[in-house]
């Protein structure tokens, strides 16, 4: 799991940022909407760390609100800077998703070297 | 919410827990606690986050597997890493005083009783350069020691080892660097250059009780700056 992680880790962070983006939410919750869209290799307790990460960068901060059942639940909303933030994730995203998914999925045995041309 | 409060409402809601999932939480809990380089407020609210986390996954029928992965240790470890570090010289500080307060006035207050039983002279000679180094070297000695301490019991910890192997290494440790701690002061008491001077035991006294209080104060004044994260 560690090593996975490792590689999630980044991803995660944008993931998550991106969920709370889009609604105020608590722990539990965005664990519950991490496996609900599919992320469910990871263990729910990940999001921990993350969280913590995303708060000593101001990315996100926290806030006991009630909730509508149960106890006093700490909700997490994103800052101004956590939005720029994700903005600059999502390009970054844009512009390698593609070329990765071709590299790791595809045969790149085919694919034209700049050698290939001064060889010619 | 405050450190205490923290606390209060772990010790409450821990009860919650099935006997599995209630050990592996305390496990955890104990071992990121004992982390002295994180911040007691922020590992207080983490730690009853990750609580009500584990009590809502088993209402839904999972484990704490489902929450921590099945390497409790590395997961505790991934949060203890992302913590924000505490001010360890103000920690190692307020051991250093309440140490020292508290060998001041044990070890001058028994004497003390034996003399005015005695009805001997109730004030002694003191070696300047002999008590500054006792002081340095009793401070760091008792920093040390309780940060061994914590560092064996976080070591102890997700081992399965049997309570006497655990409680026995830590008794080890324990009774082996309180040994080299008398012997520290036993040996820096030897020193005898430099000017002395005369003192009343009674302000030593006085001293060890003031070092003590202090300590105590710093421990337990309320904190100013709780709920750091929280914005209004």
């Amino acid at each position: 799991m560690t090593k996975r992680t490792q590689l999630l880790k980044g991803i995660m962070e944008a993931c998550i940022l991106k969920i709370i983006n889009d609604d105020v939410v608590y722990g539990y919750e965005l664990s519950e909407k991490l496996q609900n869209l599919g992320l469910d290799a990871v263990s729910e307790g990940t999001i921990y760390p993350i969280l913590l990460r995303l708060q000593k960068n101001s990315f996100i901060y926290s806030k006991k609100r009630d909730s509508d059942f149960g106890p006093r639940r700490k909700y997490y909303f994103i800052t101004e800077e956590g939005r720029e933030a994700l903005n600059l994730m999502i390009e970054e995203w844009d512009k390698i998703a593609e070329p990765i998914d071709t590299i790791l999925k595809e045969d790149t045995q085919h694919v034209r070297k700049s050698t290939d041309k001064r060889e010619q | 919410m405050s450190e205490k409060a923290l606390i209060k409402e772990n010790n409450r809601l821990r009860e919650k827990l099935n006997p599995h999932n209630k050990q592996v939480y305390e496990d955890i809990l104990i071992y990121i606690r004992t982390n002295y380089t994180s911040d007691d407020e922020e590992t207080e609210e983490i730690l009853n986050e990750l609580l009500t986390h584990v009590i809502q996954s088993q209402r839904d029928g999972k484990n704490i597997e489902s929450v921590t992965g099945e390497d409790y240790k590395s997961y505790a470890d991934s949060i203890i890493e992302e913590l924000p570090r505490r001010n360890l010289w103000k920690f190692a500080g307020i051991i250093a005083v309440v140490f020292l307060g508290i060998t001041y006035l044990f070890s001058y207050l028994t004497d003390l009783i034996f003399r005015l039983i005695d009805g001997a002279p109730t004030t002694i000679t003191i070696n300047l350069l002999a008590e500054f180094i006792h002081i340095i070297v009793m401070s760091a000695a008792a920093v040390g020691f309780v940060f061994l301490i914590f560092r064996t019991m976080q070591f102890t910890l997700f081992k399965n080892w049997p309570v006497w192997k655990e409680s026995g290494l830590v008794f080890l440790i324990g009774t082996g660097s309180f040994i080299i701690i008398i012997l520290l002061a036993f040996l820096t008491d030897l020193i005898d250059i430099g000017p002395s001077f005369e003192i009343s035991m009674w302000i030593l006294i006085l001293l060890g009780i003031a070092l003590v209080a202090t300590g105590l104060w710093l421990i337990f004044k309320p904190e100013k700056n709780a709920g750091r994260y929280e914005k209004q």
